[in-house]
């Protein structure tokens, strides 16, 4: 039961934040000058008269308090509100492509923590050799590289795989039976995985292997192996367990860089999520668009915090208890 | 390790001095355009040759001082591109020159602003402690729990998309500072209530000592050290968000060059394969990185 509390005192706090959040890309973005209807403004085709029909249609006539309250109204109702570019409501277009933008940093995620928590665990154990040297000048390599500098040079790459450049399915995938269509579906997306998780690794690597030197020089990993027990159980169950701690923090942190690299990964690649979706939003000044996205960009941030704090309870419990 | 970073630094200053006097080290101005050489490779072209420490095209070092003394400068017709040409024929190696001075110089000044601030902030938070205290540190977290970059690019929404360039280096400096400074403020506060406790502090303050001395006086020369761990730690993370803004085309646009705007061309994917050397300032980046992060590793390291 005290996990629940916790988790429920977790949601009321990112509620809380969300909601500060939503006002606040409100208020920002609100003021704006030049919106998606000034811009109609100077097109000599479109009259006064209609544009002010439009303004009072969509509401933005109305004074700033009570925009926010509708939208927000609205917006816990599931209706996110219009895009003014698109023509077409806004849950629906992001609905499209959420999924793909989870998709991509899902499997980003695991890659980097797979990999990460390898590497970090045989440089911890080979600490001091050209193993332990090599793991971390590629870790301060990868820091060094940029996410926008990495899609780059991996799409460089892109030709040469044989891999496609750009997009999520090949035009005749729908033709294709399921496992092909799944297969295509890998082919696209090993580029922007790759440049996500390269973006992550460092990170990873780092900390792991820092919390790792820490507890394999714990007592209980001399008593352990006083007792016998063997050198893989050491590792997993004794050692590993107790780095985990610290490191179910950074996952919490990883996420937010990891929305941050897959937005300008999407762009470059042109992957069809949320962040290719947010920078369109932005060029193409669909205001409201940009706001639910804000938004949006928050709430997953704010998932993946949750599911880190869960992970944290299920690896040390004694964390939720205080 | 002494000697890696001892290359580090001189790295590092090399790229502030050619950020400081781009055009010394460049043989062109970096908007002049070669309409003959469309995306000329590296090489000489013409009857065109190089010289070394010549007078060139006047120009103005630090803005002020008329000069016309270059490091490189180029007589006789044709064109010498060491990195290659643009689109419009612009020399690459000239326009990464300049382009240096606004993702370099940038950067630090909005770092040291964010820092400034969250000194002020974790200061007045870790010092007044109470509701003062709470508010700042919740504050923070909000700060904290954004998807940044998500945040900077709505941000960006909030502006017209044509503002002028000193309007959009202005703009991503307060964006960059105001975002920043959370992170550090936590850190400041966390020292500031542990120097609180400390005897020459009370002294000072059973003295007689207002706040404000205190806090100048002996608290601001025992976190400085901690600032400027912070600054190199967190100077890699400022410049690129530049360069990224930039390079989508949401920072600092054409003619003015930086090393994010450079890149821009690359996203046709033609000239990613077709013009590598297109991506020259990328391996500056990557270059100016590496040196900040062995210099920040350093900086890090317990003093013996």
């Amino acid at each position: 039961m005290r996990l629940g509390r916790f988790l429920l005192a977790r949601l009321l706090n990112a509620a809380a934040i969300l909601l500060l959040v939503a006002l606040l890309s409100f208020l920002m973005v609100g003021q704006a000058p030049g919106d998606y209807l000034n811009e109609l403004a100077s097109d000599p085709q479109v009259s006064p008269a209609s544009l002010q029909q439009m303004r009072q249609q969509y509401g933005l006539d109305r004074p700033f308090h009570i925009k926010f309250l509708n939208w927000l109204q609205t917006g816990l109702a599931g209706d996110l509100g219009y895009s003014f570019v698109y023509q077409r409501p806004i849950s629906g277009l992001i609905s499209e492509r959420i999924w793909n933008t989870v998709l991509l940093n899902g499997v980003a995620l695991v890659a980097a923590w797979a990999f990460g928590v390898t590497l970090g665990v045989v440089a911890a154990l080979k600490r001091g050799t050209a193993i332990d040297w090599l793991v971390g000048a590629l870790a301060t390599l990868l820091v060094s590289v940029p996410a926008v500098i990495v899609s780059l040079l991996l799409l460089m790459l892109a030709a040469r795989l044989g891999l496609p450049i750009g997009g999520m399915s090949a035009p005749d995938s729908e033709a294709l039976p399921l496992a092909g269509r799944l297969a295509d579906l890998a082919r696209h997306l090993a580029l922007p995985a790759a440049a996500v998780t390269a973006v992550l690794l460092p990170a990873v690597v780092r900390h792991t292997r820092a919390a790792m030197e820490e507890t394999l020089e714990a007592d209980y990993i001399r008593t352990a192996r006083a007792k016998g027990a063997g050198r893989a159980r050491i590792l997993v169950h004794h050692a590993l367990r107790n780095a985990l701690n610290p490191l179910t923090t950074l996952f919490g942190f990883s996420v937010s860089a990891l929305l941050s690299a897959s937005l300008l990964v999407e762009v470059v690649m042109s992957w069809p999520g949320i962040g290719q979706l947010t920078y369109d939003a932005v060029l193409r000044r669909d205001l409201f668009l940009v706001v639910d996205l804000a938004v949006l960009s928050a709430l997953l941030l704010m998932a993946g915090n949750i599911i880190g704090d869960l992970l944290l309870h299920l690896a040390d419990p004694r964390v939720t208890q205080e | 390790m002494k000697r890696l970073r001892q290359f580090a630094w001189a790295l590092l200053a090399l790229a502030y001095l050619v950020a400081l006097a781009p055009d010394f080290f460049s043989p062109y101005p970096p908007a002049e355009q070669h309409r003959d050489y469309p995306y000329a490779a590296p090489g000489r072209y013409g009857k065109a040759r190089l010289v070394l420490l010549a007078r060139g095209e006047p120009y103005r070092l630090l803005g002020v001082i008329p000069a016309s003394m270059r490091l490189l400068a180029v007589r006789g017709s044709g064109g010498v591109f060491p990195l290659g040409a643009d689109e419009f024929g612009r020399d690459v190696y000239s326009r990464l020159c300049h382009g240096a001075s606004t993702s370099l110089l940038l950067a630090p000044a909005a770092v040291l602003f964010s820092l400034a601030l969250a000194l002020a902030l974790g200061g007045l938070a870790g010092y007044a402690g109470g509701w003062t205290d709470a508010l700042i540190m919740r504050a923070g977290e909000i700060f904290l729990s954004l998807p940044w970059f998500y945040f900077v690019v709505a941000l960006r929404a909030a502006l017209p998309l044509n503002l002028s360039p000193r309007a959009t280096l202005l703009m991503i400096f307060v964006l960059l500072g105001a975002l920043g400074w959370a992170a550090p403020a936590r850190l400041f506060r966390g020292l500031v209530l542990s120097l609180r406790a400390q005897e020459f502090v009370l002294a000072s303050r059973a003295l007689g000592a207002g706040p404000v001395r205190v806090f100048t006086r002996h608290m601001l020369p025992a976190l400085l050290p901690a600032a400027r761990a912070q600054l190199l730690l967190t100077l890699p993370a400022y410049i690129i968000t530049e360069v990224s803004l930039s390079f989508l085309g949401l920072g600092v646009v054409e003619p003015t060059p930086t090393w994010g705007n450079l890149l821009t061309p690359l996203q046709q994917y033609v000239v990613l394969t077709a013009y590598p050397w297109m991506l020259a300032p990328a391996f500056a980046v990557v270059g100016v990185f590496l040196a900040l992060h062995t210099v920040a590793e350093g900086a890090a390291e317990p003093r013996k």
